[in-house]
């Protein structure tokens, strides 16, 4: 799956984690600080990739890292799609 | 917010920990799905928060014969001047039965015993239980053989309503009994009393009736008072918190314990979450659970330092840091 398509995913995912439309979010939009997202949210917006991209996410490897930016969480589910052969 | 006024550290031991489970356990899913969450938010428990199974009664077992189980066994047929009874449930029926306190001493075998109950601070209650039991024994005209057995359970599973912390965490029935003695004199401790730590955040004082918002701002901040009240009640036994062996935790979930570990470098093996899945978060007497796991299972050494930790709805935290001493035959 190329770059554009993982950011159309998580843009998807983040509408309905946070509840709202999401729009114009780029790699270095912070999660947190821009878009407000909270912890119950983070799981919420993981479980819902985990759905439309068939991924399987392993909370113990899940660092704080990974929810900085739109851009990090890309790289993130890049690794997870390569992981279970569906990249 | 404050700092429990009285955390020095005293020649204290607690004995062996005994634990009361029910029989069986209900799985954490049908409870949620019961009280109308949604299949998401049921994920969320099971894969994120890692709770599974949440001790249950059955309609033929009883939470007064836990309490008695676990206290007996703790005594090991040696009394107690005073016993404390710490719960975070304010209202149970089995408690709000005329004579309840009659009937436990009685069943402990200690119908002389002073009682006393310990709550309104939720889930911290058994390790506060256990400062208070630390400050009986350092009043003026101690004695060398004095006991205090502090007792701790609730039973979450009278109603839902009762067991779910919405978003956080479901809790279960369960005992857990430990005597605090003065660590020199007729007995020797299973475990050295080191020091203690405690804190409270009134910001948060509406607890279950606490907004989204107020839930998210919750769990940002205990994340936060627990690395500060463990960091000082370490520092008190002039140890820091690298040279903690185990962590004994508040099995609420394993959602705070990752953030925890990271946001304050603890390494997450050193937490002991085994059993989350199987017993998940029984109010108070969580880390007392974990500290009798690791025992059982032979993963306590002589020496090892174990911090138990305990955060309750309201907020508060409370940290007991001791010393593993020699098994006694």
């Amino acid at each position: 799956m190329e770059r554009t398509g993982i950011i159309e995913h998580i843009q998807q995912s983040l509408t309905v984690a946070l509840g709202r439309e999401v729009t114009g979010m780029h790699e270095t939009t912070m999660l947190y600080e821009d878009l407000g997202l909270e912890s119950i949210g983070t799981l919420e917006l993981l479980l819902h990739l985990e759905d439309i991209l068939g991924i399987e996410v392993d909370p113990e490897d899940l660092e704080m890292g990974v929810f900085h930016t739109v851009g990090s969480l890309a790289d993130y589910i890049t690794g997870r799609l390569v992981a279970t052969g569906t990249a | 917010m404050g700092a429990s006024p009285d955390t020095q550290r005293g020649a204290m031991g607690l004995s062996q920990v005994s634990v009361r489970f029910p029989r069986g356990n209900e799985s954490v899913d049908r409870v949620l799905e019961r009280a109308g969450y949604s299949v998401f938010e049921r994920r969320v428990f099971a894969k994120f928060h890692g709770l599974r199974d949440t001790p249950t009664l059955a309609p033929d077992e009883r939470m007064e014969d836990l309490l008695v189980g676990a206290g007996r066994e703790a005594l090991a047929g040696r009394g107690a001047d005073v016993v404390l009874y710490a719960h975070s449930q304010v209202v149970q029926e089995f408690a709000i039965r005329p004579g309840f306190a009659r009937r436990l001493l009685a069943g402990l075998g200690v119908p002389r015993a002073e009682f006393y109950g310990i709550s309104h601070i939720n889930c911290v209650s058994m390790l506060r239980a256990v400062e208070v039991a630390r400050r009986y024994h350092a009043r003026p005209g101690a004695r060398q053989g004095d006991r205090v057995l502090v007792l701790g359970g609730d039973q979450g599973s009278y109603d839902d309503s009762a067991r779910i912390i919405p978003g956080v965490t479901v809790a279960g029935d369960g005992a857990a009994a430990v005597v605090v003695h003065p660590s020199r004199g007729h007995e020797s401790p299973r475990y050295r009393y080191l020091s203690g730590g405690a804190i409270r955040d009134d910001r948060f004082h509406r607890v279950l009736r606490m907004t989204q918002e107020e839930l998210t701002r919750y769990a940002k901040a205990c994340l936060g008072h627990v690395a500060t009240v463990l960091h000082e009640a370490v520092g008190r036994a002039g140890l820091r918190v690298t040279d903690l062996d185990w962590i004994m935790p508040d099995l609420t979930s394993a959602t705070f314990w990752r953030d925890f570990c990271s946001a304050a470098g603890v390494e997450r093996d050193r937490v002991c979450l085994n059993l989350l899945p199987i017993r998940g978060h029984n109010f108070g007497i969580d880390a007392m659970s974990a500290l009798r796991h690791a025992d059982l299972t032979g993963r306590l050494r002589h020496g090892d330092r174990c911090a138990l930790i305990a955060v309750g709805a309201g907020a508060y935290v409370q940290v007991v840091v001791v010393e593993v001493m020699d098994e006694q035959p």
